[in-house]
């Protein structure tokens, strides 16, 4: 078998190593962000604010008892969203009846991209059971490291 | 204009990418607790505890009414649930917004926002005392200082 050189192996090595490495960061950088909504009635819930711009993933919803409503969590500029309120996720869809849990979908757009600094909000419709709910989202700080190099 | 050598540039490259690496790796390992909070009235509130010895980065206070008598928010990690121990880790918040509002709450920068594994944080307000509900978020990393450039 011929040997293969040196220069050849490493750089074969290399830009896999290089993808490994990128993947587990981006993975690494995910965190969550779990609230427990003490009242799922139609209205805007206040889930926290972000530290660094952040990319949303996803997140699940969960109620506490039967109600039937919607969900959707927004990214708001400022306490009030003033200046902006734009949906990260896909409008969950709830008949407690059916299923107590959902799943709030990336919209996998750049609206997914959240500031540094912006509120995260949940915005329920319809539901009027003032039942508990509780929301796990997910979000990654590192996106896009770049191509094998 | 003179040649870069081949090594010279993939030297500076080598240092980049080590710099970018570890820049990522260390917003990588950023974690949050937020928390909601029923009742901001002047109390020690329990926030969380820390499985990993973690940096606390800072934190976002919001209140959702008026506070009623001005008061302060800080962040505490204590060493057990009573807090035995209890170490100021953030910068004091003077609490008078006397509606709804969004503050940021800064870490201090002497040693004491590295905290140990185990530790407990606690939300320690004074003054309030009108019930209103609210939410802290609250930043960590667990990795820090990853070195100089090689």
């Amino acid at each position: 078998m011929a040997l293969v050189p040196i220069s050849q192996e490493r750089q074969a090595d290399h830009p896999e190593a290089n993808r490994l490495a990128r993947e587990a960061i981006e993975r690494a950088s995910t965190f969550s962000m779990s609230v427990e909504i003490g009242d799922m009635d139609a209205g805007d819930k206040a889930l926290g604010t972000l530290l660094y711009d952040s990319y949303y993933i996803g997140g699940y919803v969960e109620l506490h008892a039967d109600d039937d409503g919607t969900i959707v969590i927004e990214a708001w500029d400022d306490i009030t969203g003033s200046g902006s309120q734009t949906s990260v996720s896909a409008i969950a869809t709830l008949d407690g009846g059916v299923d107590l849990g959902g799943e709030l979908a990336t919209l996998g757009t750049a609206a997914c991209l959240c500031t540094a600094g912006y509120k995260i909000n949940a915005l329920t419709t319809i539901f009027d059971g003032t039942i508990a709910g509780q929301v796990t989202l997910f979000f990654k700080t590192v996106d896009d490291l770049g191509e094998d190099a | 204009m003179a040649l870069v050598p081949i090594s010279e540039v993939r030297q500076r490259d080598h240092i980049e990418g080590n710099s970018y690496a570890r820049a990522a790796m260390e917003m990588a390992s950023t974690f949050c607790i937020s928390k909601q909070v029923a009742n901001l009235d002047a109390a020690d509130i329990p926030i969380g505890t820390v499985l990993y010895d973690s940096e606390f980065l800072g934190c976002w206070w919001e209140q959702d009414g008026d506070e009623g008598t001005n008061g302060t928010a800080i962040i505490e990690s204590w060493d057990d649930a009573a807090g035995s121990t209890q170490v100021t880790v953030s910068a004091s918040l003077t609490v008078d917004a006397g509606a709804a509002s969004m503050e940021w709450i800064a870490p201090l920068d002497t040693g004491v926002e590295l905290i140990s594994a185990g530790y407990k944080l606690n939300l320690k307000t004074t003054g309030v005392d009108a019930s209103p509900a609210g939410r802290v978020t609250c930043w960590f990393k667990t990795v820090d200082d990853l070195g100089e450039f090689q």
